[in-house]
């Protein structure tokens, strides 16, 4: 007789409204991962694209305000409390998130928050303009042309990444407010948020045109039989990526006219510590906090995480002394941080670890705090360098550089710079006209690189917009714009 | 058991040891099949005495040992596993920071080189040194022992070694052995060319033991033929790799280049873009120069390929003697191997078969490939395989896979332990069909690092892999 296999966890295929729990095959499952069962995408392939664009103009009967409620809606369907679709998805992805279930947790129970109608308004406003959603908006040129522009939606694939669940309702929340049709690729680390929320969209309003225009597969990326197929000017007409070196490598190679890529780039950040930080304890403590806040939060996972800090407390002894008293403090306020925000992360990447631990045996060049118990380290140079391997930095593991000048400073940021984190607030009037010419995409307070605001640009480009089509309609009167039939011959 | 040599009963097991660790070939008296057979019980035996006996002489004379051994409180080995703790990283070797190269810091770099190396060498003066190579001549001639090598990365940084020259000859002289050049210490040696399609000398770890290979294993310089007959200059390479992580990173022109070195490069470019031309022009060369000859060439797979498929195209079967050696390391390289490759290298060398070993520029040991496929453990190495999340030891018994790190017994001013960046899957008791005593690999060897590029995982932070450059010629050389 054969044993019982424990029921493998699924995640179910959303179609326009349509959830589908056919034709399973399992993924996932490498090197230890979570494997899971999901509709093989194949079978689905001519599925999966709107092939009908008129359908669209369903979306169009909607105004701005009706969006606004739908989402409203979706927020108190979303609640954590009541939802079993979320609190399932929540629990499974407990073991495909790269953060620790308490962070996961948080992360769910904010989704709802996200939907917020004056939020929404705020955010639409200042990346697109409403008045560009919800009609034509007309103005007069100096020839007297009438011209109209109205931003449409588009038919995108989202190719989505996974280190937040927040991204997949993110990405819900701009198909809707753009009137679009979204086909979502889950990522292996996050294959079941997308699927449930959209299965909450299907159960709280089955034939809403906004639950009509969103898809959610998984397939595994680079599966060039069915990207080929898929990836054509005549099913979408935009491709959102997020980072992953891999995927966009991999998607580029689709890229044709007609077809665009919006690409949210993989990205680093970086922060700045000013020599006025330490002219007191208390403004010494603070930045340690908020520093502390900016390497730790969500346990170091995403783009915005400070890695790399270059701290101006000098590099002679003192100012070393300085660099390595703050630095334990930054360490000690890092282990303290609530658990909604960061914990001991859930693995340490033994190639990092193989590098921290080599330095800790050298202690000539750097000073290593913590790491022992896989907690997370604070790597202090005594020099002006940043580690040889900044580029691993990862689970709670920051690199302090000193520097003499604010000069020096600029080192941190490069081009793939995105979040630069400064302190004091005086510092970054200094710099902020500075950092972007040598990469960085988005200055913050120091300590609130995290606090990503959507209604502020994305790595350097207002994606909301890009993921529009802008419609331009010229009206034109011959009697008051000469038509180009009436220029004179050249002689 | 019984030995061809019966002496070796006779030995006390000090000799024992002290051939294992100093002149391998002796412990079986030349004799391959001995050594091929010597019972496992008798190799764990050696191996943990030499393995005392280099933690006895070593513990104290390295620095950075002495920190390790004295933080995990460990002062006696009593079995194999107990060396675990003190095993190094590989991020040893590169844990300098890379301002201290850059800026041709290089009495900084021997003072973190000194803790790594139990010759002393802070009596060397290396401050006026400008350039790297300018410090190896500095080094190789005031410690003439000490033969410090790099390996190059493609990060940017190169990882400084301090093997020895001994460590060199002894890896030659027990490969002779290995590949049936010699059957005893004292036979003259044969006739027998090297084609090598690279740099003649320099400080690069592949290169460091050409001279061991000319002095132990051939007639004269006259038998050694390199595609470049000069020394491969590390200031050049080393700079090739800081530009290539300079671009990725957009960089590039805060890039601080010593002109000479510069100039230098401008020259090596040059050479390189010249470098698959010349390539074949080479072999076409030693077809000539050498029909008929025995033979020893060792490359990458596709550079020995072309030259076959060059020979074939031209009519030319079985060239060179067929006691010639063809070996192949490095694996696949990310290309796709045609169907027949092995056969066509076969077919134009004229060799009975295809050598391949698996070994490291940080591990002195040659781990051969049996005509099963299987890689066998060398006796100058002890292997362990350890979690690659903990590493912890894991069982020495069953099959079991995990994070290689061997203890490499021929290391003698260095700390042997060492551990890799590859997932193995051992066999450690099933007799190999073979009829070799000795623990194997089974199936594919692959590096932790690549595994975990593969998967579909999507974050929006950058990882290393963004700065991974396409690899350049030199990298698709190293074996």
């Amino acid at each position: 007789m054969n044993k019982p296999i424990a029921p493998m966890p699924v995640a179910p295929m959303v179609i326009r409204g349509k959830v589908i729990t056919d034709n399973l095959i399992e993924v996932g499952g490498r090197g230890g991962d979570l494997a899971f069962l999901t509709p093989d995408a194949h079978k689905y392939i001519d599925q999966l694209s709107l092939q009908n664009p008129l359908s669209l103009a369903e979306l169009y009967k909607l105004s701005f305000d009706d969006i606004l409620d739908y989402a409203g809606e979706l927020a108190k369907a979303l609640d954590y409390s009541t939802n079993k679709l979320m609190q399932q998805a929540c629990e499974l992805s407990y073991l495909t998130a790269p953060a620790t279930p308490p962070l996961v947790k948080a992360t769910y129970l904010g989704l709802p928050k996200m939907l917020d109608r004056a939020a929404i308004i705020e955010a639409t406003e200042s990346t697109v303009g409403i008045k560009y959603l919800e009609g034509w908006v007309k103005q007069t040129l100096i020839d007297g042309t009438e011209l109209e522009v109205r931003c449409f939606g588009s038919r995108a694939l989202h190719i989505v990444a996974g280190n937040s669940p927040g991204l997949s309702l993110l990405t819900i929340l701009r198909n809707m407010i753009l009137r679009s049709d979204a086909i979502i690729k889950a990522p292996s680390n996050d294959p079941f948020t997308a699927s449930a929320i959209a299965q909450t969209m299907i159960q709280m309003a089955p034939d809403h045109p906004i639950t009509q225009h969103i898809t959610v597969a998984y397939w595994k990326g680079g599966d060039k039989v069915l990207e080929e197929k898929l990836y054509r000017p005549e099913n979408f007409e935009k491709i959102v990526a997020w980072g992953g070196f891999s995927s966009i490598k991999h998607v580029a190679q689709y890229i044709q006219p007609g077809l665009e890529l919006i690409s949210l780039d993989p990205k680093r950040s970086a922060s700045i510590i000013g020599a006025e930080t330490f002219e007191s304890e208390a403004s010494t403590a603070e930045a340690a906090l908020r520093l502390a806040t900016d390497i730790g939060a969500s346990n170091q996972t995403g783009c915005v995480n400070a890695r790399v800090v270059y701290v101006q407390s000098g590099t002679d002894e003192n100012g070393l002394s300085t660099l390595n008293k703050f630095a334990q403090q930054v360490y000690d306020a890092m282990l303290k941080l609530p658990n909604s925000i960061s914990t001991k992360p859930k693995s340490y990447d033994a190639e990092l670890k193989s590098n921290v631990e080599s330095l800790r045996l050298d202690d000539d060049w750097y000073k290593v705090i913590g790491g022992r118990d896989d907690e997370g380290a604070i790597i202090a140079s005594q020099l002006p360098d940043p580690v040889s391997f900044a580029t691993l930095l990862n689970d709670r593991v920051g690199n302090l550089v000193p520097v003499d000048s604010v000069e020096e400073v600029l080192d941190a940021v490069d081009a793939y710079t995105q979040t630069v984190g400064v302190y004091p607030e005086s510092l970054k009037e200094e710099l902020k006209d500075i950092l972007p010419l040598y990469g960085a995409q988005r200055i913050v307070s120091l300590g609130y690189a995290i606090a990503l605001k959507w209604a502020a640009p994305q790595d350097a480009i207002e994606p909301l917009r890009r993921m529009g089509k802008w419609i331009s309609n010229q009206i034109s009167d011959p009697k008051i714009v000469p038509g180009p039939w009436t220029r004179p011959p050249v002689e | 058991m019984i030995y061809a040599v019966p002496s070796y009963q006779e030995k006390s097991l000090a000799t024992k040891v002290d051939q294992l660790l100093n002149d391998p070939p002796m412990l079986t008296d030349y004799s391959l099949q001995d050594w091929d057979h010597l019972p496992r019980e008798e190799i764990d035996r050696l191996q943990l005495a030499g393995l005392k006996q280099r933690f006895g002489e070593l513990r104290d004379k390295i620095g950075v040992l002495k920190k390790l051994a004295d933080a995990e409180n460990i002062d006696h080995i009593d079995t194999l596993e107990d060396v675990v703790p003190l095993l190094f990283e590989h991020t040893v070797f590169k844990s300098y920071p890379p301002s201290l190269l850059e800026n041709n810091r290089f009495k900084d770099i021997n003072k973190w080189l000194g803790k790594l190396t139990a010759h002393p060498i802070d009596h060397v003066d290396v401050s006026t040194c400008q350039t790297l190579d300018e410090y190896f001549d500095v080094m190789d001639a005031a410690v003439p022992a000490l033969s410090v090598a790099y390996t190059s990365g493609t990060s940017g940084t190169i990882s400084l070694l301090p093997q020895t020259r001994s460590e060199s000859a002894k890896s030659i002289i027990l490969k002779r052995m290995t590949l049936g050049v010699v059957s005893s210490p004292t036979e003259p040696l044969p006739e027998l060319h090297v084609a090598y399609p690279f740099f003649r000398s320099g400080r690069m770890s592949h290169l460091r033991g050409n001279d061991a290979t000319v002095k132990h294993m051939l007639k004269g310089e006259e038998y050694f033929h390199a595609a470049y007959p000069m020394r491969m200059s590390a200031d050049v390479q080393y700079l090739a790799a800081r530009i290539r992580a300079a671009t990725a990173k957009g960089t590039l022109d805060r890039l601080k280049i010593n002109p000479a070195v510069l100039a230098k490069k401008a020259a090596f470019d040059k050479l390189t873009a010249e470098m698959p031309q010349h390539m074949e022009e080479f072999f076409a060369q030693l077809v000539d120069d050498l029909k008929g000859k025995r033979i020893y060439v060792w490359a990458t797979w596709n550079l020995l390929h072309n030259m076959a498929k060059a020979g074939l195209g031209r009519g030319f079967e079985k060239v060179f003697a067929e006691n010639s050696v063809v070996g192949t390391g490095g694996g696949a390289k990310g290309l796709v191997q045609p169907e027949g490759w092995q056969d066509d290298i076969l077919r134009f060398t004229g060799a009975k078969q295809l050598n391949e070993l698996y070994a490291m520029s940080e591990v002195i040991s040659s781990h051969w490939k049996c005509e099963h496929d299987h890689f066998h453990f060398s006796h100058t190495a002890i292997p362990f395989l350890l979690d690659p999340q903990t590493s912890k030891p894991l069982p020495r018994a069953g099959r079991v896979t995990g994070r290689a790190a061997f203890f490499d017994l021929g290391a003698d001013a260095r700390w042997g332990g060492f551990i890799t960046g590859d997932e193995l899957t051992v066999e450690w008791d099933k007799p190999c069909a073979c009829g070799r005593s000795t623990a194997y690999i089974v199936g594919k060897i692959q590096r932790y690092s690549e595994k975990k590029g593969g998967d579909d995982k999507i974050t929006c932070a950058a990882t290393e892999e963004n700065h991974a450059a396409a690899m350049d010629f030199l990298n698709s050389f190293e074996m």
